[in-house]
């Protein structure tokens, strides 16, 4: 195997910049945060985006009149919503706050704030559980890279059981579709083929259940390490053997994962095939996670884990030591009475809490009128990508929002800051950064 | 207990002073503070309160040069090991209890070491949730590609406005620079190519040699208060004492600061055990010898803790070592990091070099005002075990008894067990907030003189060095209490501490 080859292009791409120029938009349809689209919504220009991206653009530009917030259901100004909020957040016995992943890092600043005023638990609402976990991470680490780096210098690109095309729709035309100075091969390994236009360059190893990969990562393992295969069916040796092969020949590999994983076996595997890689070539995985409904997934777990040491949820904000666990699963124990859902839900978590406990506790903080419950408070605000602040791609790049026109709705930000001030009072200079 | 003071006027009255810029060592005097500030003694002292200091030491707050406390890397520690270490505390603390238990401990200003330009915004956001300390970071603008490619090309012009224009966009204090174009072998995938300041980088006309010279010339061009930081090359590997040899001759005449150098101070070759050893002695010859450097020792103590570096290069060689879980992350163009647990052990061979040759390096310091006391936070220990280092350096005979315990080929080989120098308290105020204060560049802090922060640390004098510096009677911050006796009293916000650089 190759070990002294060099793998980057002999001129590099300028760094991104970290922020856009004013006016600018990131699209936010999903975790990808596309920030190279053309938004001109007057010229009817929707360009380089997804569907689902300029979808989310088209009726955004096309909705009407700014709504009003709801108290059960009633219009009412936002100041009587966030005081209504406030009422029925300080009456309940337990409070869980959730959603997080629709907001900006400052959002989740301002919602773990609440939170800890509240003395309630929180947790972001992960649509899926692709992504090892807290746990995870401490027993098998990982080797992963920005998605600029696949894109500048992985020759070979293995996507393991996942297409990134349902969850990050863009991800292949941006950062595996442009041309290296020397050839990229990709190769699909999965139940299903890759949604890629034909090419000599890719190829499709078939596997015949999802979690076939499990073994085929085991068996990968074995031939890097030069060990013996062991027992296995003869189509997961051969490719085994056709991955091998594959990397012996490259320069520099990148393996995309994503396929929902909820025992972390898979991505066990990919992590320990990585590992031995690196040992002597480059070699990374770029994990995608948390895909639709969860643009700022990343920066929600990020602000967690420095506020309390865990990137899911915590039983009662302000304390370190949670455990990961999905918003489902609280609402399931039936041990909230109230709940403050910041920004748009995964349809199974709204579904959850409809059922779960009683819908005047229900306080929300989005963009959307909550759908199928007129009880309890919806306070408007506006589109994640019209917020200033900032976001965190799950590759670890931060991307600035430059912020929407004066006329749109509240910003998430300062509906949070108007709840905790109406919860604990003014902020005095004093205490402004620390906790009450 | 002391009764509380107002924040705004107060005097502390009849303290022990250790305050070594003024000369002031163990001299019982009055220490007046007025709206934040050191003040002389006013003419009229109504209105200011009066707080018997009398048998207490009185330092100033400590000021941590070089520790890791927020961005990317120190995330993913906290994921890496969500459990608490085994003494019972979190080997990388959330940033509310890293401000809080720094202030317990008498800390009062601190420096993030290692942040990637691409994650300054991020750590920024991080660090405005660390309460009660002041606060900077220092920015790792030599791994940025454009920065590189300038240096290549001979283009100081260029290097000099990327570094500057990164400084101001990222609020940093100082350029930090890990393992100089260490991150281009590692992109380039070349394992096991452990190169020295001459090796070309890849693909590139320039070495890490030239890469650093050309860095201290920008920062020293756009008048930064705190000189090049320095992460050589070669971070711990057996006979790295050479690369860190030859980076301090590359700086002979200048100002450079040399950061954790215990990782940098090995002899032997190869991967071999058997040579592996201290090159301490001709190291801080040379060191004594070059004034304008000035040195951070990254300290191991025996324990549990977390290694996290922006040298992906020494990140792998570390963890495929131990064989532990470990997370490494490339940024795009601008750096990266690798992640792991570790346990450093008594028993250990190479631990207990790494523990004997730390402290090494402290008693062979021939001036204090040119060191300060780290552990590298959490690579070597946590910052809570600052105070059993102390210990080690101003009680021989405890020192000895420690030397006794490890491994038997450090006992007989190391030059520690021939060392009995002692740090003084004044001594040991100079490594751990004057000197600090004075290498980074902080005029106001470090000491207790008028116009200076009101950062003061009220200890009570015990023989037990260990326990004197562990829990603090009073820490004040900016002339506001923020912790007695362990318990945190007050939480101010502190402040960022951002370089301005001279234009270009």
């Amino acid at each position: 195997m190759s070990q002294q080859r060099s793998v980057l292009p002999s001129t590099h791409a300028p760094i991104a910049p970290a922020g856009l120029p004013a006016g600018a938009t990131v699209c936010t349809a999903c975790a990808l945060l596309c920030d190279d689209g053309v938004v001109r919504p007057a010229e009817g220009r929707f360009e380089r985006l997804c569907e689902r991206g300029a979808e989310s653009f088209r009726r955004h530009h096309a909705a009407g009149a700014t709504p009003a917030a709801t108290i059960d259901g009633r219009p009412a100004d936002v100041a009587a919503a966030i005081a209504a909020a406030a009422t029925r957040l300080s009456a309940a016995r337990r409070v869980l706050v959730t959603g997080l992943n629709d907001l900006t890092i400052e959002g989740v600043t301002k919602a773990c704030d609440v939170a800890e005023t509240l003395g309630a638990a929180i947790a972001p609402a992960i649509d899926d559980a692709r992504h090892p976990g807290g746990s995870m991470i401490a027993r098998c680490g990982e080797i992963t890279a920005a998605w600029e780096e696949l894109r500048d210098r992985a020759d070979l690109v293995i996507f393991w059981g996942h297409d990134p095309a349902d969850s990050h729709p863009r991800f292949v035309e941006r950062f595996v579709a442009p041309p290296l100075p020397f050839p990229r091969r990709t190769i699909a390994v999965g139940r299903v083929p890759l949604r890629l236009p034909p090419s000599a360059d890719h190829v499709h190893l078939s596997l015949d259940a999802d979690d076939d990969d499990v073994d085929l990562a085991r068996l990968l393992l074995a031939s890097v390490l030069e060990r013996p295969l062991g027992a296995a069916p003869e189509r997961l040796r051969d490719a085994a053997l056709a991955l091998r092969s594959a990397i012996d020949a490259a320069r520099c590999v990148g393996i995309v994962t994503g396929r929902p994983d909820p025992l972390g076996l898979s991505a066990w595997g990919v992590v320990g095939v990585v590992r031995a890689l690196s040992r002597r070539m480059a070699a990374f995985q770029v994990p995608l996670d948390s895909g639709a409904h969860a643009p700022n997934a990343a920066g929600a777990k990020a602000v967690l884990t420095w506020r309390y040491g865990a990137n899911a949820s915590t039983a009662r904000a302000g304390v370190a030591g949670g455990s990961p666990a999905e918003a489902i699963d609280i609402v399931a124990t039936g041990a909230v009475d109230a709940i403050l859902a910041l920004g748009r839900l995964p349809s199974h978590v709204d579904e959850a809490i409809l059922t779960g406990i009683d819908p005047r506790g229900v306080i929300r903080i989005a963009p959307d009128a909550p759908a199928g419950a007129p009880d309890g408070v919806w306070v408007p605000c506006r589109e994640l990508f019209d917020e200033a602040g900032t976001l965190l791609r799950s590759d670890g790049r931060t991307i600035e929002l430059a912020g929407g026109t004066a006329d749109s709705l509240p910003s998430a930000v300062v509906l949070l800051a108007a709840l905790r001030e109406r919860l604990v009072g003014p902020l005095s200079p004093k205490t402004e950064g620390g906790k009450a | 207990m002391i009764p509380a003071s107002p924040r705004p006027r107060f005097v502390l009255r009849g303290g022990t002073i250790h305050d070594p810029l003024h000369d002031r060592d163990g001299v019982i005097d009055d220490l007046w503070i007025d709206n934040g500030k050191i003040v002389p003694r006013p003419a009229i002292t109504a209105g200011f309160t009066v707080v018997d200091a009398t048998g207490l030491v009185v330092m100033p707050g400590g000021v941590d040069l070089h520790s890791h406390i927020a961005g990317p890397k120190v995330n993913l520690g906290r994921r890496l090991t969500p459990s608490p270490a085994a003494d019972g505390r979190h080997a990388v603390p959330t940033i509310e209890a890293t401000g809080c238990l720094y202030a317990a401990l008498g800390y009062t200003t601190v420096f993030d070491a290692a942040i990637a330009t691409s994650a300054a915004r991020l750590a920024h956001l991080e660090l405005d949730d660390l309460p009660i300390l002041d606060k900077g970071i220092y920015l790792l603008a030599g791994d940025d590609q454009r920065v590189i490619d300038a240096a290549a090309s001979g283009d100081d012009g260029a290097i000099r406005r990327l570094v500057g224009a990164a400084i101001e966009a990222g609020r940093g204090w100082a350029v930090k620079v890990a393992n100089p174009g260490g991150n281009l072998f590692w992109r380039h995938g070349r394992r096991g190519d452990h190169h020295d300041l001459d090796t070309p980088l890849p693909g590139l006309a320039l070495t890490p040699r030239g890469l650093l010279d050309r860095l201290a010339t920008a920062v020293d061009a756009l008048a930064l208060p705190h000189p090049l930081h320095i992460h050589t090359a070669n971070l711990g590997l057996p006979g790295n004492w050479r690369t860190l040899d030859e980076t301090m001759r590359t700086f002979e005449g200048r100002r450079a600061h040399l950061a954790h150098v215990q990782f940098h101070s090995y002899t032997g070759g190869d991967l071999d055990e058997g040579s592996f050893g201290s090159g301490v002695e001709p190291l801080a010859d040379r060191f004594n010898a070059q004034p304008g450097l000035t040195l951070d020792v990254g300290q191991v103590l025996f324990g549990d803790t977390v290694a996290m570096t922006g040298d992906s290069e020494a990140a792998a060689h570390l963890a495929h070592a131990t064989g532990v879980p470990w997370a490494s992350h490339d940024q795009h163009l601008s750096g990266g990091c690798g992640v792991m647990p570790i346990r450093y052990r008594e028993k250990s061979l190479i631990h207990a070099w790494q523990w004997a040759i730390g402290l090494e390096w402290y008693l062979r310091l021939a001036d204090p005002w040119r060191g300060a006391l780290s552990t590298d936070h959490p690579n070597g220990a946590h910052f809570l075990a600052y105070p059993l280092l102390m210990k080690l350096l101003g009680d021989e005979p405890f020192r000895r008894e420690a030397f006794a315990r490890i491994h038997p080929t450090v006992r007989n080989r190391s030059p520690l067990g021939g060392l009995t120098r002692e740090y003084s308290l004044q001594e040991l105020c100079i490594l751990t907030r004057a000197a600090p204060a004075r290498i980074a560049g902080l005029p106001h802090k470090g000491h207790l003189g008028p116009n200076a922060d009101a950062d003061v640390v009220l200890y009570r004098p015990d023989a037990d060095l260990a326990r004197m510096f562990a829990v603090p009677a009073r820490v004040y911050k900016g002339g506001e209490l923020v912790a007695e006796d362990g318990e945190i009293r007050g939480r101010p916000r502190g402040a960022v501490m951002a370089a301005t650089p001279t234009p270009a």
